[in-house]
């Protein structure tokens, strides 16, 4: 079809608005208007109906304040109730802020991309009918048909351009989209695959907090009981610090100094002292030449008389009940002094010194390396199945090696001696 | 030149045509940088660079390398963050609240201001993602559906509600500033001489033809973004003051605060545009487009915000007097006499005393008194945030844990540092963007004074009425 086309350009912007009252005055069609700033009165002369533009504002703004309300409404009453300074869960005023930029954000945002959209603007970098100087200067009304007569003009103004037409161009537009679409549809991975993961250090191992429940142990329950009998942290055997008679009045042995009793004793002694302190408690065991202290001897007085003095057989004997009890790990001098139970090997010593003594009693976990074997071997009772398991952290296990590797070190070298 | 209105003076002066507003706006766009945006470049750079260091060293070591201790935890990251938002506002304020109230004075610096906000709110929004530490997971700040839970964020804390703020109102400005620049992008376009160029101001001039329809459309949507953006900016310096105002320190726990701080927001950044605008239309030549009048306008609004912060100072310490309350009591008093009483009065005397010489037309008409005059506003409001935060903090309610808060040379690399990525982003805009709204100027440009013949029978300015009447006579 051919059309006819009337083009006018103008200098001045009230010449403009004059020939379209004129134009329109005479019942011809005008397509256009072209100007490189807005002329107000324009849209009233040329009949151009008001913008639809405020409802999609008004539809964006309702969305993104429904959207917001609901999603917070539900995240804090339905999805993850957590009391928070005790306000309520559906906390409706405390809402308001994140509702009113939500709704700013969406309306905004659509009203932008509706201006985009009707006005058929993207990113093209050349404008349909370009004119170089229309932007400038020139201002032009333009009758229905004008537009293939400019484009024509244009062509052959500038013969690169040829075969550009819009359709062409808006394929184009339209295909450089979709080439970005592999790149959204890359996002979409499946229900088993995350896709890109960023910083997955709290998705990967994810630990069972210690108050969940816990599909895995047998009673259910991420945080086990401690075993019984464990020395909680802090834990101070004697709570006070009190004279050997005082002590004696409060502590004294329960078992009589039967022949039992000392058969028992002399068992435990000859089984886990004997190794250091010799058969008469005077610190000449097997091992003392190359060990290099016995666990007795007080470290500031390495001769063999001050060794000996310190030796707790006189005073065990002389002594009070309960002055025993301190003696054996670390010398008399120290008796009185309540003794950490942080030192699992100290405390074995003391069991043992305390158990020859009554002649007999349970054994204690510890450090039996040099007691037991001369080095050899593990120092550790096997734990029951539930305590493992409950132990199986890894830093735990890493402490636990290091520890046991060190105390192997310390008997290879006693050995080696 | 024809006539000049007796009753207004001329929003462009020295008889612009709308090819003059062309060339001057597009010069600097089009033409190699001249030696003072250089020598304005070269250091903002520099500060960027050591915004770069001090923020990396700051991530890679942790917070410990900031003076802040277990009672002062917030020091210059959260006044720096305040300083900033509140730059941002006379952008807004200029080109929404000024357009909804019909001001056409505000179209030769609504570009720049507008430029500046967004830059501002950059700057801005950096300072609480690096003082939380881990800024790797700052995206955890955001609700989303996540495989931690899914833990949710805590909608009914205000430090979330600063999130949603801040980031709509970035969001939105730059939403608001690329759509009034589209067109003035089209011209650079258009004039472009080089492939390149035309092919980038192409793109980002997104086909503009100049259409009628699409300008109506424009017009409308400015207008709605307008009124979007209106309440927006007051709800983002409110939703800051919440951050304050709804925790139980004394100096903090005031209902004055979100007016205050909206008031100290456009005052602040009124100032800010001030010193901006004076240096670009000295050194871009655009004395013709940002008048003295412009810069009068705004000194006038320094004029009433800055009181409205001083009515402000003075309402806390009635407050504090009136409620009987001996904590809010200690704390002001505290505020001015007490250790940091240096800041107290550096805030006093920059914010409330300076801008009073501005009553004298003399003295509000003269660029370089503005210009120092807003370099002062900028320093006492700085200031303010720092009084507010620090202040408040430093003596709480256990006189044992009261301490004081020195910053370590870091934390003043980051705050000299951010005004270098703040001016480093200014710069490269002017030097590439038209740092004008040409099509609005060119709107607003006097039409009649060069073709008074031509002048429209039904003006719609008193102005224009003014120039009709001076050419029929």
């Amino acid at each position: 079809m051919k059309a006819r086309l009337v083009l006018g350009v103008f200098r001045e912007e009230d010449a403009l608005v004059r020939a379209v009252h004129a134009v329109r005055a005479a019942e011809v069609p005008i397509h256009d208007a072209f100007t490189p700033y807005p002329i107000h009165g324009l849209e009233e002369a040329m009949g151009l109906a008001r913008s639809k533009l405020p409802w999609v504002t008004f539809a964006g703004g309702a969305t993104g304040v429904t959207i917001a309300l609901l999603g917070q409404w539900w995240t804090h009453s339905v999805d993850w109730p957590i009391e928070i300074g005790g306000k309520p869960f559906a906390a409706w005023p405390a809402y308001a802020p994140v509702a009113f930029e939500s709704m700013v954000l969406l309306a905004g945002l659509s009203t932008a991309a509706a201006l985009f959209v009707a006005s058929r603007l993207w990113p093209k970098p050349r404008p349909r009918l370009v004119h170089p100087r229309r932007h400038a200067r020139h201002l032009r009304p333009r009758a229905r048909g004008a537009r293939r007569e400019l484009r024509s003009a244009a062509r052959r103004a500038h013969p690169a351009r040829r075969g550009r037409g819009r359709d062409q161009a808006g394929r184009r537009g339209m295909r450089r989209w979709l080439a970005l679409a592999p790149l959204l549809v890359a996002c979409n991975a499946g229900p088993d695959d995350p896709g890109v993961m960023y910083m997955p250090e709290m998705v990967v191992s994810t630990p069972y907090d210690a108050h969940d429940r816990n599909p895995i142990l047998p009673n259910g329950m991420t945080l086990q009981a401690p075993p019984e009998g464990t020395v909680p942290q802090g834990f101070e055997p004697f709570h006070y610090a009190l004279e050997e008679a005082e002590l004696a009045a409060e502590l004294a042995n329960p078992i009589a100094p039967d022949e039992a009793a000392i058969a028992r004793g002399r068992a435990q002694f000859e089984t886990f002292c004997l190794v250091c302190h010799g058969a008469r408690g005077d610190g000449d065991g097997p091992v003392v030449p190359p060990f290099p202290e016995p666990a007795v001897a007080p470290r500031r007085a390495p001769d063999d008389d001050a060794r000996r003095a310190a030796l707790p057989r006189d005073h065990a004997r002389q002594g009070p009940d309960a002055a025993v009890r301190d003696a054996g790990p670390r010398g008399r001098s120290l008796a009185h002094r309540p003794l950490r139970p942080d030192a699992a090997g100290r405390r074995a010593g003391l069991g043992a010194a305390c158990d020859a003594r009554r002649g007999g009693g349970a054994r204690r976990d510890g450090a039996r390396c040099v007691g037991r074997s001369a080095g050899r071997g593990r120092a550790r009772p096997r734990p029951g199945p539930a305590r493992r398991r409950a132990r199986a952290g890894r830093r735990d296990r890493a402490r636990r090696r290091d520890r046991t590797r060190r105390r192997h070190r310390t008997c290879r070298r006693a050995r080696a001696r | 030149m024809a006539t000049v209105s007796e009753l207004r003076v001329p929003l462009v002066t020295d008889g612009k045509t709308t090819a003059d507003v062309t060339e001057d706006v597009c010069r600097p766009v089009e033409n190699r940088p001249t030696i003072w945006w250089w020598i304005a470049f070269i250091p903002a750079l520099a500060g960027l660079g050591m915004y770069l260091y001090a923020v990396g060293k700051t991530i890679l070591t942790g917070i410990g390398l900031w003076g802040l201790n277990r009672t002062v935890d917030w020091g210059f990251d959260i006044t720096n963050f305040v300083f900033w938002v509140g730059i941002g506002h006379a952008g807004t304020l200029i080109s929404a609240i000024l357009l909804i109230f019909r001001q056409k004075w505000r179209t030769s610096i609504n570009r720049a201001a507008e430029a500046m906000t967004i830059f501002a709110v950059i700057c801005a929004g950096l300072f609480p993602l690096i003082h939380m530490g881990r800024i790797w997971v700052g995206f955890w700040l955001f609700p989303y559906p996540n495989s931690r839970g899914p833990l949710w964020v805590n909608f009914r804390s205000p430090l979330l509600w600063d999130v949603f703020a801040i980031s709509t109102y970035f969001i939105i400005s730059l939403v608001f500033w690329y759509i009034g620049l589209v067109p003035d992008l089209a011209t650079v376009r258009d004039r472009a001489k080089n492939k390149i160029r035309r092919f980038v101001y192409g793109v980002l001039s997104m086909g503009w033809n100049g259409s009628a329809r699409t300008w109506a459309r424009h017009e409308m949507t400015s207008m709605l973004l307008a009124g979007l953006a209106a309440p927006l900016v007051l709800s983002v310096h409110t939703v800051v003051s919440f951050d304050f105002a709804t925790s139980v320190i004394p100096g903090w726990h005031t209902t004055i605060f979100p007016p205050y701080f909206v008031a100290g927001a456009v005052f602040s950044g009124f100032g800010m545009v001030l010193t901006l605008l004076i240096i670009a239309r000295k050194t871009m030549a655009l004395e013709s487009y940002i008048t003295i009048k412009h810069l009068e306008n705004m000194a006038k609004v320094l004029i009433a915000t800055g009181s409205m912060v001083g009515l402000a100072y003075g309402t806390e310490f009635f407050i504090a007097w009136y409620s009987g309350n001996p904590y809010e009591q200690f704390a002001f008093i505290n505020r001015a006499t007490g250790p940091y009483w240096w800041a107290y009065w550096i805030m006093i005397s920059c914010n409330v005393i300076s801008p009073q010489l501005l009553w004298f037309k003399s003295l509000r008409t003269s660029p370089v008194v503005l210009f120092i005059l807003s370099i002062f506003v900028n320093i006492g409001m700085w200031f303010e945030r720092f009084v507010i935060i620090v202040t408040s903090l430093h003596r709480d309610y256990i006189p044992s844990s009261w301490s004081y808060y020195t910053a370590t040379s870091t934390e003043f690399q980051i705050l000299i540092g951010s005004f270098g990525l703040f001016f480093t982003l200014f710069l490269l805009f002017i030097r590439f963007f038209p740092a004008v709204a040409m099509a609005e100027v060119k709107a607003v440009r006097s039409y009649a004074q060069k073709h008074p013949k031509e002048a429209p029978a039904k003006a719609k300015t008193r102005t224009k009425v003014a120039q009709t009447k001076g050419a029929a006579a």
